[in-house]
């Protein structure tokens, strides 16, 4: 008999199976083929290349509504001097299960009164950085349930009325940017539509809001960025990311289960291309990529690379901050800027206000302290 | 009267062409079983994709080279594992179907994924049990004594425990058929008799 005939499937399997992962390299001009999101606008988009990916984005995109975007807090929370300290918090709320309005309140001692909300004399000022953030509003397209409408995230109620993070940040009189990814339901809720997203809301001003729509690996991700200044002027870009939790067992079978590391070097591709952008490269902002990764441990290959790339991030927490599993992370780059990261100040609070993830926080200084 | 119930001359002749079906239904088999004890582990190290890559081409070599020496020295025993892993795959269907209306984004491609996982699981079924068992055992034995290592590394040894054990029947199989094609065919006698 002969050996030979079985051998051209092995190439075939090789290629099949767990050989491939997708092109992951990230644009700033949309397909010819998209049709949404809307061109224009104050917000600066970032698509991935891939013709695949926005078939399937696309499909996603036309069922959610418009970005939101705040810049200035309503309230007033004080000034924000050269190396004064601001705390970032990393979220994922569950969609409307997390107590956010308790959250900020307990954690950071706010009084939420809208234009009159305050923080604490002493306080530093806060960015929050949410992911599964949820939006209830009729400003959202009411679409066939042919369309994609993924269901509604399961929620275990909490005290107090269920509001969207907008709502809450609109309450707290913060500044806010809302990127939605996918519809919350087809259906309404209270009388209201919903979809969720990534946010970033934020007692400092924002600035150059970006949103990058991750490469498409079973569910539409889109990452908004903003930027905070201290006043001699140091930048550091914040940016709220959700990575894929696990795909479907052929998209698994078929990329060798690399969907989170791709969509990690779409977003590590779309950093380098935002700086290139603006600064022809020569510029490196401080910048901090943190949120849910959906990582089934500190060990894991996309949160290895990532901190490679990050390289002045502080070290992983031990607690995990989603049941057994540690998928939160916040990885700092301090780029060229005067901004300084205390590592002995990151941690996970261990109070999830009725979401399934414990937030995190970490304290940061821009500018040096005259 | 006696009755052959192992398998007889006639059931080890192989062919050139139940090797080519013997090394389809290894390679297929072997490269998914590879996928599925490399996925868990490799995208625990920085080696990711390059690993699971390793770990589909091992398992792919393993398999095609068992079904080829199955399919040209045992037509009876590729018979035997090519209806454990149909057995597997309709499983494994089955599975998918059920998962379809409770998990998200579950697509007839999903089901058939399921549907070709238990088909490699079935063409090895106690390898994979065993297999599946020891690593099982030695994950929750580690996750319960070693600091570093977590729950999902148990799982995952779990998982990995299942692709070595199936991938060791293959080659148990292919060396029981190898020495079946060299010695003459075991006569098992019954002893009943027939009487008109």
């Amino acid at each position: 008999m002969s050996l030979r005939a079985p051998l051209p499937f092995l190439p075939l399997l090789a290629v099949a199976l767990g050989a491939c992962m997708p092109a992951h390299d990230i644009t700033a001009a949309p397909e010819s083929t998209r049709s949404c999101p809307p061109a224009g606008g104050a917000v600066a988009w970032y698509f991935p290349t891939h013709a695949g990916d926005n078939t399937h984005l696309d499909r996603w995109c036309v069922t959610v509504g418009p970005i939101e975007l705040e810049t200035t807090p309503s309230a007033d929370f004080g000034s924000f001097g050269p190396g004064d300290p601001v705390t970032v918090a990393v979220w994922n709320t569950d969609a409307g299960a997390g107590y956010l309005e308790a959250f900020l309140e307990t954690e950071f001692g706010f009084t939420c009164d809208g234009r009159a909300s305050m923080l604490p004399a002493t306080a530093p000022h806060v960015v929050v950085l949410v992911q599964e953030a949820l939006r209830r509003s009729n400003a959202i397209p009411d679409v066939p349930k042919s369309f994609v409408t993924p269901p509604p995230v399961k929620e275990e109620p909490h005290p107090g009325p269920r509001l969207g993070a907008l709502e809450v940040a609109r309450r707290c009189g913060l500044a806010f940017f809302y990127a939605p990814a996918a519809r919350n339901d087809h259906r309404l809720r209270d009388g209201k539509r919903e979809d969720k997203g990534n946010a970033i809301l934020s007692t400092l001003p924002l600035s150059d809001p970006i949103v990058l729509e991750l490469p498409f690996e079973a569910a539409r991700r889109v990452v908004p960025m903003a930027t905070i200044r201290s006043p001699d002027g140091d930048r550091l870009r914040l940016a709220s990311v959700h990575l894929i939790t696990t795909p479907p067992p052929w998209r698994a079978l078929l990329t060798g289960g690399s969907s989170r590391l791709r969509q990690a070097r779409g977003l590590v591709d779309a950093l380098m291309l935002i700086e290139r952008d603006r600064c022809a490269g020569t510029c490196a902002v401080a910048t901090i990529i943190a949120g849910d990764l959906n990582t089934w441990s500190n060990r894991e290959t996309t949160l290895r690379e990532l901190r490679r790339l990050f390289p002045d991030s502080p070290p992983p927490l031990a607690e995990p901050t989603r049941g057994p599993f540690p998928t939160d992370h916040l990885l700092f780059r301090r780029g060229g800027a005067s901004v300084h990261l205390d590592a002995d100040s990151y941690r996970r609070l261990d109070d999830a206000y009725y979401s399934d993830h414990h937030p995190i926080a970490a304290t940061l200084r821009l500018g040096s302290a005259r | 009267m006696g009755s052959p119930a192992g398998s007889n001359a006639q059931d080890r002749d192989g062919s050139t062409a139940l090797a080519f079906a013997g090394g389809a239904l290894g390679a297929s088999s072997g490269a998914l079983l590879g996928a599925m004890g490399a996925i868990p582990p490799c995208w625990q190290t920085s080696a990711g994709l390059q690993c699971v890559r390793a770990g589909v081409g091992v398992g792919t070599a393993i398999g095609l080279a068992s079904g080829v020496a199955i399919g040209a020295a045992d037509r009876a025993r590729l018979g035997q594992v090519g209806t454990s892993a149909a057995i597997g795959l309709g499983a494994g269907v089955l599975a998918g179907l059920i998962i379809t209306p409770i998990a998200q984004r579950f697509t007839w491609r999903d089901v058939a994924a399921v549907g070709l996982m238990g088909g490699a699981i079935g063409s090895a079924p106690l390898g994979s049990a065993i297999g599946f068992a020891a690593g099982s055992a030695a994950g929750i034995v580690l996750w319960k004594t070693v600091d570093d290592v977590t729950l999902p590394d148990a799982v995952g040894a779990g998982i990995v425990g299942m692709s070595i054990g199936a991938l060791t029947q293959w080659i148990v199989m292919a060396v029981n058929a190898r020495d079946a094609g060299t010695q003459p065919a075991p006569q098992v006698v019954l002893p009943f008799s027939v009487s008109f």
